[in-house]
């Protein structure tokens, strides 16, 4: 098997150099050019719109600007666009992306439209802090930076306000609970605005965050390094172990470790790996839950959103396994942006998937994309991009097990039953037209 | 989309949690994606909850208008001099328990049914769920069975039923 190696920057997420066996830079280029002019194409007013599949909801009807957890790598890609080209086009588009945060923030802090998959609502968790942190990640590029500081700056405070029970912090106001691998995100956002602002205040709720983080990891056995998804009350476990969401905890672990110093970060983020090497299909995928009954939810497996556990091996300088690269990488759509998944339509029977890929699949969406965009940025040489060559994508598909297609240009998707049209969006607009109830099951 | 809202608190209204916040983002989406394809600029609203007013606001604030049209989304109590002029479209709302056992309007008629929310399938599938509580595994197939079946746009059975007639039709 070849692996990707990085040559990890001491300080930071982003590499400071790659080596790669099988993807030459010229191809990966390409790649993200393409990725990138998809990405241009679900801008609408106010943000990246577009609609959501995801695990836990979907969102096929509202599509809408998010400002979630999608500007977290859509900022931070652009920045190292900017970083490595030194090309204005890109800076122009991280402060573009910077303003919609600026321009979408409520009175109060949060963000307009935050919570990805059940969007439209405010205070989604990880989604705010999520944003919060590629805005602070990009600060030095961005134009106006003092506006800049004092949007994450206030949402983070909000956050702290509404989530903090004197302890660490809970998932919804005044509701008892622990969700790690949201508080490892909201922990890198507070370790980045204290390393920013030079209120080490904020390390005090970043530590308390951590603290979790780390009582959550299983120490020992089959399941070692992995994390539980929730802690009712704050008490115990639930017992589910989420691949995905164990990388997530990954960066903010050995950002925490190159804050404070302390090896329990850095040994908890190496023991995260593990779990994720150990539970790697051959194929280079990951289950979506290991359960602690050691019972797994096979499917589906993620094809973007994958690119947050290959970032795992890069900020930990490990070589990223070249079969879950190329696997998602081989997935890429004629439009440029990546699918959502692998296996959806199992969701519930858990039974091998076979045949035409379901609806959820197949659609791309801002908020796993932006994960390959932040992911292959760091990849890349310091060439420039060259022309983006994307075209229409034409794909069979499955609606609650009838065939459908689904259609794609740089203006809509559409997805249709011998000609009849069950689903359509206008990449400006807000709402889609949904003819079909299978297409807004939640 | 600019927005007219009168707000008439129900007591008997469901605690806005679980199962029926999640019909009440299936009412107010489907509410707002009708009106804004439908050319409506003006959307006059009757709310039974103020714990639903800023799901409204944050809609209306994420939907542009793209006609003059005036729609009214009588989800709540409402009377005739709570908005400011006449309705090209009227979205009515029944819940509760008896909801279900409405008839589905005739053919012909003007008015319409759009969306079953909260179906009796799925609270049915909904009933087991606890009792599958130390297999989590179970659980969460359990309840994507149950979110498959959540929301209909053919009349079944439901605890929320959402009308539409379109006034521009009347004689």
């Amino acid at each position: 098997m070849n692996d990707v190696t990085f040559l990890t920057s001491n300080t930071s997420q982003q590499p400071l150099g790659v080596v790669s066996r099988t993807q030459d830079f010229d191809t990966l280029a390409q790649r993200v050019a393409n990725l990138e002019a998809w990405l241009e194409t679900m801008r609408q007013a106010g943000g990246y719109g577009g609609p959501v599949a995801h695990w836990w909801q979907n969102r096929f009807r509202y599509t809408g600007p998010g400002l979630d957890w999608r500007y977290e790598g859509i900022l931070i890609g652009y920045k190292t666009l900017f970083q490595k080209t030194q090309n204005p086009h890109w800076k122009a588009q991280l402060n573009r992306a910077a303003n919609d945060l600026i321009a979408g923030q409520n009175e109060d802090g949060s963000y307009r439209a935050s919570r990805f998959e059940i969007n439209p609502g405010h205070l989604g968790t990880p989604h705010e802090a999520a944003a919060s942190f590629g805005l602070l990640s990009a600060l030095p590029y961005i134009n106006d930076k003092a506006r800049a500081l004092e949007t994450a700056k206030r949402n983070i405070d909000n956050l702290i306000t509404l989530l903090w029970d004197g302890k660490s912090f809970n998932d919804r106001p005044k509701v008892s609970g622990r969700v790690p691998n949201k508080l490892a995100t909201l922990a890198q956002a507070l370790l980045t605005l204290a390393a920013v602002t030079k209120d080490f205040g904020y390390h005090t709720y970043a530590k308390a965050a951590l603290e979790d983080v780390l009582r959550y990891q299983v120490k020992t056995g089959a399941s070692a390094g992995a994390i539980h998804q929730y802690a009712p009350g704050a008490g115990k476990g639930d017992g589910r172990f989420f691949p995905y969401y164990a990388a997530r905890c990954v960066p903010p672990l050995v950002q925490a470790y190159e804050t404070f110093g302390d090896e329990r970060y850095l040994k908890a983020a190496r023991l995260t790996l593990e779990f994720l090497k150990t539970s790697m299909a051959k194929d280079g995928s990951w289950p979506q839950i290991i359960y602690d009954n050691t019972k797994q939810a096979s499917w589906p497996r993620w094809l973007a959103g994958a690119a947050d556990i290959l970032l795992a091996y890069q900020v930990l300088g490990e070589p990223i396994p070249n079969v879950a690269l190329e696997r998602i990488l081989a997935s890429q759509l004629k439009s440029g942006g990546f699918p959502t998944a692998h296996g959806f339509g199992s969701q519930i029977n858990q039974r091998e998937p076979k045949g035409v890929p379901d609806y959820r699949d197949v659609t791309p969406v801002a908020g796993w994309n932006d994960k390959m965009f932040r992911l292959l940025t760091g990849m890349l040489s310091d060439k420039n991009l060259p022309e983006a060559t994307v075209s229409e994508v034409m794909q069979e598909m499955t609606v609650w097990g009838q065939r459908a297609m689904f259609e794609e240009t740089d203006q809509l998707f559409r997805m249709t039953v011998k000609k009849n049209v069950i689903y359509e969006w206008h990449k400006a607009s807000p709402w889609a037209v949904v003819n079909h109830a299978g297409l807004d099951v939640r | 989309m600019k927005l007219e809202l009168a707000l008439t608190p129900l007591e008997n209204l469901p605690p806005l949690q679980g199962a029926h916040q999640l019909s009440w983002n299936y009412l107010l989406d489907k509410v707002f994606a009708d009106a804004f394809h439908a050319g409506v600029g003006t959307l006059q609203l009757a709310l039974p909850s103020q714990d639903l007013a800023a799901e409204v606001e944050l809609r209306a604030s994420l939907t542009s208008a793209r006609g003059n049209k005036t729609a009214r989304a009588l989800l709540g109590p409402t009377s005739s001099n709570n908005f400011s002029k006449t309705a090209d479209t009227v979205y009515l709302l029944r819940y509760g328990l008896l909801a279900g056992t409405l008839r589905q309007p005739n053919n012909g008629s003007r008015v319409s049914h759009l969306l079953s929310v909260f179906t009796w399938q799925a609270r049915a599938l909904g009933l087991p769920i606890r009792a599958l509580g130390r297999s989590p595994q179970l659980v969460d197939r359990a309840s994507f069975a149950m979110r498959h079946v959540f929301a209909s746009d053919t009349f079944v059975p439901a605890y929320y039923h959402l009308y539409k007639a379109d006034l521009s039709k009347a004689s």
